[in-house]
């Protein structure tokens, strides 16, 4: 049987690729509002390939009542 | 007499004042009436009990199906919209028009505060979406597409990736809809 190398793949813009060929990075935005962590792949040309976001909303909607006076 | 009277009355109403002012200052309990929106109604209106109007008629108990779909960063989304429609709605492989299913937590009280937050995040997976977006609109499917709120989180896009959009605590004070 012949040897086989599994090569780990990563489902991009350009098919599947292998994530050796790729450039990992990630960037935090933390504002009151939202907490985004975003996640990307470069391929060789710099060309972002793979682009991922996950929000967090720390915070909701606030519905004020107000009852009117006689 | 009557002056006497009228004299006795004009100093004993600052005094109840200057009294019931300083009871409340100290905690101690005074039976008086006072002015709000019952709390339980604010719970019971997120159970859709109370009808105001005459549009809406209940024959079942089980809960709306709620939507939540992603708008570009050029819509206009927000206090004035009052249904779902595509306008404006990302598109893109992996992204169905109208957007996720969600269901909410049952609707709760602590204090005067009544809150409600989706059970789960809103995820959208294997999704390329080219065109910048940066809202959310919670719409009730079941209910003519009622819109229900708006929430924006920043602009982005996203490419053969996926999007996530986790809930906050759901509690008085951080829950995504709170009726105060």
């Amino acid at each position: 049987m012949p040897e086989q190398t599994d090569v780990p793949l990563i489902f991009t813009s350009k098919g599947n690729m292998p994530c050796a060929s790729l450039s990992y990075h990630h960037e935090w935005t933390v504002t009151e509002d939202v907490i985004k962590f975003r996640e990307f792949y470069r391929d060789a040309a710099g060309e972002i390939v793979k682009d991922c976001a996950h929000v967090y909303l720390p915070k909701g909607l606030q519905l004020v009542s107000t009852v009117g006076g006689l | 007499m009557k002056k006497l009277k009228q004299s006795f009355t004009g100093l004993l109403l600052p005094l109840h004042s200057v009294a019931t002012r300083y009871l409340a200052r100290i905690g101690a309990v005074c039976y008086a009436n006072a002015q709000a929106a019952c709390t339980s109604f604010k719970t019971e209106l997120l159970n859709g009990i109370h009808a105001l109007g005459t549009t809406v008629v209940r024959g079942g108990t089980g809960a709306d199906v709620f939507k939540g779909a992603l708008f570009l960063a050029s819509g206009s989304r927000g206090a004035a919209t009052t249904v779902y429609s595509v306008t404006d709605e990302v598109s893109g492989s992996g992204y169905s028009a109208g957007g996720v299913t969600f269901t909410w937590i049952a609707p709760s009280a602590t204090g005067t505060t009544a809150f409600s937050t989706p059970s789960g995040s809103l995820a959208w997976s294997t999704v390329t979406l080219a065109t910048a977006f940066d809202a959310v609109l919670l719409y009730n499917s079941t209910q003519s597409n009622k819109a229900v709120s708006v929430h924006t989180f920043g602009s982005q896009t996203i490419t053969a990736g996926n999007f996530t959009l986790t809930m906050p605590a759901n509690d008085s004070t951080f829950a995504l809809l709170r009726l105060v």
